[in-house]
């Protein structure tokens, strides 16, 4: 079995880093421009996301995610404090809720799409209609919690709560998930 | 568990799944950075990979593929970044007094001459830096710096809030070799799990958001040497500042500037 790309980089395998760069570059070029609203903002961020990226290669265990999830994971985390440093919105304007799907709709296409996502989608499910709507609201659409609060009309605490309670269904699905696979892996 | 610790507890994973979602403010990231000290058995990423996992399910819209443009730049970094990281600087900004330098590795070496093939497939990649190996100490790479850059500016610090009126030294920085390094006198020390000093470079024929230099501790009174460790390219900086920041800094600071050089020309 081939060794992660990310651990390929780590060692110093730097033909992996151009391999890396053409992996996951649209997932982070997506993700910044779908979490910041300016164009040069998003082309300064995924310099950035990469930057962390190659320092932090070497942390990446693919015991514990997908090299997609842990890319995604990098970028957002960078993204998320750019966007509120610079205290701008996300576009809500042209997102009504009442149109947001709240079955997960087709994943984002030309990323592989991993066991985490999946596992992912099968937590949210299990979510009351309300909890999954502020998940996906906070998460994926990228609203601050009192933004939904207020367009929800729900108190902060209650849209807090649904973060909160989701995001550690998820971790308990992906946690249930990886020590299976590593039982498996032992036998 | 006694009542105290489930509420540290709470107030833990309740910034975990802020941080994860909307981002932390100063104060907040402080708490979070301290709590964790508290509570190591909480993992930092305790929700972020749950999250991201989450945005890769339910995400709509399609992968746009990276513009060639932002790949080159991406690369460039990249030759940029293993090479700094590598040979002409430390890992990190470090003061001169920290720990001893460390032996360039086989695996850098790999890095390098990799880097030098891709610069001849890919025609991008620069090269930049005088790549001292890492046996010099940060203070003899100054030096060397002083001695070798041919276009070397040289500006000088100025304290700028209470309590750092009396901070001294200077920034010397060549635009060619992109790299620099700050002497700085009488920056009071830092606790580096609360808050890291943070350098910002501004060149206003880049962009008007300063480019981030790389974070520093203070761990010792006296005069440090620091290498600059600009994570852009930048054409010619004009100013130079230091700001008090989070653990691990920030991509764009609102802090106030405490320290700030500028450039004469």
């Amino acid at each position: 079995m081939n060794k992660p790309l990310l651990q390929q980089v780590a060692a110093g395998d730097t033909g992996a880093v151009a391999e890396c760069i053409d992996r996951f570059g649209g997932l982070v070029w997506s993700l910044a421009r779908k979490i910041l609203n300016s164009p040069s903002d998003a082309e300064d961020a995924v310099q950035e996301v990469f930057i962390e990226l190659w320092k932090n290669a070497g942390r990446y265990d693919p015991n514990a995610a997908s090299e997609t999830t842990f890319v995604a994971m990098i970028a957002r985390r960078r993204l998320i404090d750019r966007r509120r440093r610079m205290a701008r919105q996300p576009a809500t304007a042209t997102v009504a809720i009442n149109e947001l799907p709240l079955a997960a709709p087709e994943s984002i296409a030309q990323v592989e799409i991993n066991d985490e996502a999946a596992r992912a989608t099968a937590a949210i499910e299990q979510l009351k209609p309300q909890q999954r709507r502020v998940l996906k609201l906070a998460v994926c659409q990228g609203w601050p919690h009192q933004l939904i609060a207020d367009r929800l009309g729900i108190p902060l605490g209650t849209v807090k709560t649904h973060v909160r309670r989701g995001l550690i269904r998820v971790r308990e699905e992906l946690e249930a998930q990886s020590n299976a696979s590593g039982k498996e892996a032992m036998r | 568990m006694n009542a105290n610790h489930a509420q540290q507890d709470d107030r833990l994973l309740q910034l975990l799944a802020d941080r994860a979602t909307e981002g932390l403010d100063f104060e907040s990231g402080a708490e979070l950075t301290r709590l964790l000290v508290e509570y190591p058995q909480f993992d930092a990423t305790h929700f972020e990979a749950a999250a991201a996992a989450v945005d890769l399910a339910m995400s709509s819209p399609p992968v746009e593929p990276l513009p060639r443009f932002l790949r080159d730049r991406v690369l460039m970094d990249a030759g940029r970044a293993f090479t700094q990281l590598d040979f002409d600087q430390p890992d990190e900004t470090t003061p001169m007094r920290l720990a001893p330098p460390k032996r360039a590795s086989a695996a850098p070496l790999r890095l390098l001459a990799a880097a030098c093939i891709a610069l001849a497939v890919f025609g991008g990649w620069w090269l930049v830096g005088d790549r001292t190996p890492r046996s010099l100490a940060v203070g003899d790479q100054y030096q060397r710096f002083l001695r070798d850059a041919d276009d070397v500016q040289h500006v000088s610090w100025v304290g700028k809030e209470q309590g750092f009126e009396r901070v001294s030294g200077e920034v010397i920085w060549s635009d060619t070799r992109q790299s620099g390094f700050m002497r700085l006198v009488g920056l009071p020390q830092n606790d580096p799990r609360v808050a890291q000093y943070q350098l910002w470079i501004v060149d206003p024929e880049r962009d008007k958001h300063p480019v981030d230099g790389g974070v520093f501790d203070v761990t010792d009174a006296g005069e440090i040497i620091v290498a600059i460790d600009a994570k852009l390219e930048v054409a010619h900086p004009t100013v130079f500042a230091i700001t008090l920041e989070q653990p691990g800094g920030v991509v764009v600071s609102d802090g106030p500037l405490i320290v700030v050089g500028t450039s004469a020309s």
